[in-house]
């Protein structure tokens, strides 16, 4: 049994907005064994974003406790940079996210100068070897972010997130900005570095196909929750949880002779996470649902070895 | 292929290039720098040519009013005093005011305009209700208003001007940076640790500065006209120092028989203001990338229609 | 032969900037039937939308620019047709769906009104029940036409821009990227839409799209772009048979995407990334990529090889003269 890296226990975070109160993040608990990497899906506004930054604290959490190494990091509160050398964000966006106005060796040395690690040749040593490990040419340390294309501007990104040399990091749709062709290169380099250095990853995505590529186990999430979570193998072969079902089957598949098969398409869109209804709140939306769906009382349940889903109706 | 590639490539010399480039090949802005250069020439030259005790303000009445000459280019005005002499003198004098004001008001805006993009809520109301204030006062009267009440003295002008300034730069600086906070650039300094005036030294402002210096000069033109504008109601520059508004006022008693006199410091007026506007225009063209050289292109590709 | 709706000849386009032109398209040919639909599938910077906005002839003024070729649609020349001719076919025969529905439709007025438009600059003086028709036909509720945009979710929205689309019934229509906004289950949703519509109107269709998933589920044949040229094209189960000959480029594509129903650990990309448009490599422009790469590649670009059953490639591997070179 590996040990537990990172833990959230209950955690919460609304959005205190004219409409009402929005469910962001609502009793989420995670938990990622070091060395492995958990992937978490979900449509747009399900949250998943909003999580993997409050679990970094760039936005603090209404409650709960996030536990890294066995440390609950919102307790320390002001010490929070004790940690965050430790667990790094690769961002989504390889154009926004680097400033335009820093040399590609500013913007890797970034972590280092604000942390003041080590002399300026250190630095600069630190900063070379880890260009190296990302495949960036030596002579691109000069370059600005506007002359480079995304793959390599997404490369500086991963650069960030490793110069601290974190145990780690929160994969924010790292790779969906990216044509396909620089997609593959840069989810090799991501694993290759993850075996290298036995570093933990929360991979959030919308994009089912790259999660299961990149991911040990899975957590499934719809406004605010998580539904399903199970390993990786096992909710692919058998997703338990309705909506997964459907997500997974409205994934369109580059095999022509799939194209005749009957496929299982849900109805309607993501409802509101302002407010939900109590019980299940997929409910809406579900062919399934029954008027015991919405009983308030709904949580997790066991169906399987590490396999849990929220939901009254189990598939089989 | 890749050595091709990198000679095109390392042409690139970062975004001030681009800009400068685009600048260049725009005329109206080649003229304005060009005219802006001159002045600033004048106003640095002013004390080499003429020397300010005797030949500025050492009132000759005998040769009052003379056309002008070899002697008195611009000739000479009721006091007897070289026309061309007070121009030159007049120019330095509207610059030295017109610098220190969009400089101070600058710093000043970027310090304000920072402290409310970055703290926002309740600190960013307070000061955008005040500058609110500022602004529901017409301009024109609150410099005035001003300079009346603290007296004419350079430093009070220069004050008025400022007072004036702040609140639409400010105003400028704010939205810019909220508009620059909003890139996932700022998250991402915040994720490896980076404190509040490190993302704002480092990362917002140089990334603001363009739209800023476009505000700057196009405020320019603003100070001269003030200048001008409090200068002729006679509450400006204290004579018997020239200055173009003062100038205008004078010189208007005498419009019938010697029309250059008035003349003169009007043209001044007009294009030192119309140059920094237009420099303005063509510095906001030339930030954006998608307007540079946009022009250039068009003839490029009628001309090849012509063929 | 009289099914031919649209021809392009040899088509090509660049752009113009300050210093060097972009090369965006670099001759391109296809034909399209009635009531076919062609995924024309391609990376970033592979011409893909400016070949769409050529045909529509909406390419941005003095910017660019198409300098050689034919675009022929039901025996019309469109590069030569005056601009009143073509706003007639814009819209009335040719439509376009944009990436983006969020800026497609215009927040001021209502999605009724914004239909009716359309509807009323092609001739159409009583809009209303067509406008109905049309909400009915992409899955809305028509009552719901007196909303405005913002009163709609994404997928909603981009159902009003299909319909705004297809209120004229067009004998085309060029789709751009239009479920990339959307999320998978909206998505599907959307393409089985768009999938039903074209059967029931006959309308033919050019999808363009980076995700050969969704073309597999939505088009009869199958355009691979790559540096403004189409390097093969063929029917979809053509391109899509992984047991017969392929272009590289195609191959490394379908190696690049992370495949749901197999559990290979690593992925096998293209090294390397797509070529500057305003700097293409001599010869094929893959071939600085490609592992095939022969000294007769880099010299020049390879001529067109068609199977017998219609599937084109554009590679040396497939052409006589690299036979001949190898002996």
């Amino acid at each position: 049994m590996k040990k537990t890296m990172l833990e959230t226990v209950d955690l919460v975070k609304y959005f205190d907005t004219k409409n009402g109160i929005v469910h962001a993040v609502d009793h989420v608990n995670l938990s990622i064994p070091e060395g492995e990497t958990l992937g978490v899906v979900g449509e747009s506004g399900c949250g998943k974003s909003t999580l993997g930054r409050c679990i970094l604290n760039l936005i603090p959490a209404t409650s709960g406790q996030i536990l890294f190494d066995g440390k609950n990091i919102l307790e320390r509160g002001g010490k929070s940079k004790d940690f965050r050398q430790k667990m790094q964000i690769i961002f989504q966006d390889p154009y926004s996210s680097l400033d335009p106005r820093q040399t590609v060796f500013n913007l890797i040395a970034e972590p280092l100068k604000t942390n003041r690690m080590g002399t300026k040749a250190e630095m600069r040593e630190k900063v070379e070897a880890i260009m190296d490990t990302v495949g960036l040419a030596p002579r691109l340390a000069t370059a600005y972010p506007h002359e480079l294309d995304g793959g390599r501007r997404q490369r500086i990104g991963v650069a960030r997130a490793l110069v601290m040399d974190p145990k780690f990091v929160v994969c924010d749709e790292p790779v969906s900005a990216l044509d396909v062709s620089i997609q593959a290169q840069i989810l090799n380099l991501m694993m290759d570095v993850q075996e290298e250095r036995g570093i933990t990853y929360m991979f959030i995505t919308h994009d089912l196909s790259v999660v299961k590529h990149i991911s040990h186990a899975i957590a499934v999430m719809y406004l605010g929750e998580v539904v399903e979570l199970a390993p990786k193998e096992e909710l692919f072969a058998h997703p338990r949880h309705p909506y997964t079902k459907a997500l997974l089957s409205a994934v369109p598949i580059p095999d022509p002779a799939r194209r005749t098969m009957e496929r299982q398409l849900i109805k309607g869109e993501v409802t509101s996470p302002v407010d939900p209804a109590p019980g299940c709140r997929f409910a809406p939306r579900c062919p399934y649902a029954t008027p015991e769906c919405l009983s308030p009382s709904l949580g997790m349940t066991e169906v399987g070895p590490n396999h849990q889903i929220r939901c009254c109706h189990p598939l089989d | 292929m890749q050595t091709k590639a990198k000679t095109k490539k390392q042409k690139n010399h970062g975004a001030a290039y681009d800009i400068w480039r685009s600048l260049r090949s725009n005329k109206v802005a080649v003229v304005s720098m060009v005219i802006i250069g001159i002045f600033v020439l004048i106003s640095i030259l002013a004390d080499v040519l003429f020397d300010y005790e005797t030949q500025v303000i050492a009132q000759d009445i005998m040769n009052d009013l003379q056309s002008p000459s070899k002697e008195h280019w611009f000739g000479t005005d009721s006091l007897g005093r070289d026309y061309f002499a007070r121009m030159l003198y007049a120019t330095r004098i509207t610059l030295i005011i017109s610098f220190s004001s969009v400089f101070i008001a600058t710093a000043l805006s970027i310090v304000i305009g920072g402290i409310s993009a970055y703290f926002g809520g309740i600190v960013d109301t307070i000061i955008m209700r005040i500058l609110d204030v500022f602004l529901a006062v017409p301009s024109t009267l609150l410099i005035i208003c001003i300079v009346v009440a603290l007296g004419n003295e350079t430093v009070y002008i220069i004050l008025a001007l400022v007072v004036y300034l702040l609140p639409s730069l400010v105003r400028t600086v704010r939205s810019e940076l909220m508009i620059n906070m909003e890139n996932e650039y700022v998250e991402a300094a915040r994720s490896v640790g980076a404190g509040p005036f490190r993302i704002m030294l480092i990362h917002l402002l140089p990334n603001s500065f363009g739209a800023i210096m476009v505000r700057c000069t196009m405020s320019f033109a603003l100070c001269i006209l003030s200048t001008a504008c409090i200068g002729y109601l006679g509450i400006g520059v204290r004579a018997p120092a020239p200055e173009w508004g003062r100038m205008l006022s004078e010189a208007q008693e005498y419009m019938r028989l010697h029309p250059y006199l008035i003349t003169i410091p009007g043209f001044f007026i007009m294009i030192a203001s119309t140059a920094f506007n237009l420099l303005g225009d063509a510095l906001q063209d030339a930030m954006d990338p998608r307007l540079r050289g946009y022009r250039k292109m068009k003839k490029k590709v009628f001309a090849r229609r012509k063929k | 032969m009289e099914n031919k709706l649209l021809e392009l000849k040899d088509v090509r386009v660049k752009y113009h900037t300050l210093d060097y032109d972009v090369m965006a398209v670099n001759g391109v040919s296809l034909e399209l039937n009635k009531g076919e639909s062609l995924g024309l599938v391609g990376e970033t910077g592979a011409g893909k939308t400016t070949l769409a906005l050529s045909i529509l002839g909406l390419l941005p003024k003095g910017v660019g620019e198409v300098y050689e070729g034919e675009i022929i649609f039901k025996g019309e020349d469109l590069l030569q047709v005056p601009e009143k001719r073509m706003r007639d076919i814009r819209g009335m025969h040719i439509s376009m769906i944009f990436q983006d529905p969020m800026t497609s439709l215009n927040p001021v007025y209502t999605v009724g009104d914004q239909i009716a438009e359309v509807l009323q600059l092609h001739g159409n003086k009583h809009p209303d029940e067509r406008v109905d028709e049309i909400l009915g036909l992409v899955g809305i509720d028509p009552s719901r036409k007196v909303c405005y945009p913002h009163q709609f979710s994404g997928g909603m929205k981009q159902r009003i821009v299909i319909a705004m689309a297809l209120a004229c019934e067009p004998d085309l229509l060029l789709a751009d990227e239009p479920t990339t906004a959307l999320d998978v289950t909206i998505q599907a949703q959307v393409l089985a839409m768009i999938d039903d519509i074209q059967k029931k109107l006959g309308t033919s269709m050019i999808l363009i799209t980076h995700d050969l998933g969704v073309v597999a589920e939505t088009c009869d044949k199958v355009a691979i772009m790559y540096a403004g040229e189409i390097v093969e094209y063929g029917t979809l189960h053509q391109v899509f048979d992984k047991t017969r000959p392929h272009h590289p480029y195609t191959v490394g594509l379908f190696g690049s995407i992370p495949d749901l129903s197999s559990d290979k650990r690593r992925l096998e990309p293209i090294y390397g990334m797509t070529p500057d448009p305003s700097d293409l490599p001599e010869g094929c422009y893959f071939s600085p990529r490609c592992n095939h790469c022969t000294e007769l590649c880099k010299q020049k670009g390879a001529a067109i090889h068609v199977s017998e059953d219609g599937h084109m490639l554009k590679c040396h591997l497939f052409t006589q003269e690299n036979k001949e070179a190898a002996e």
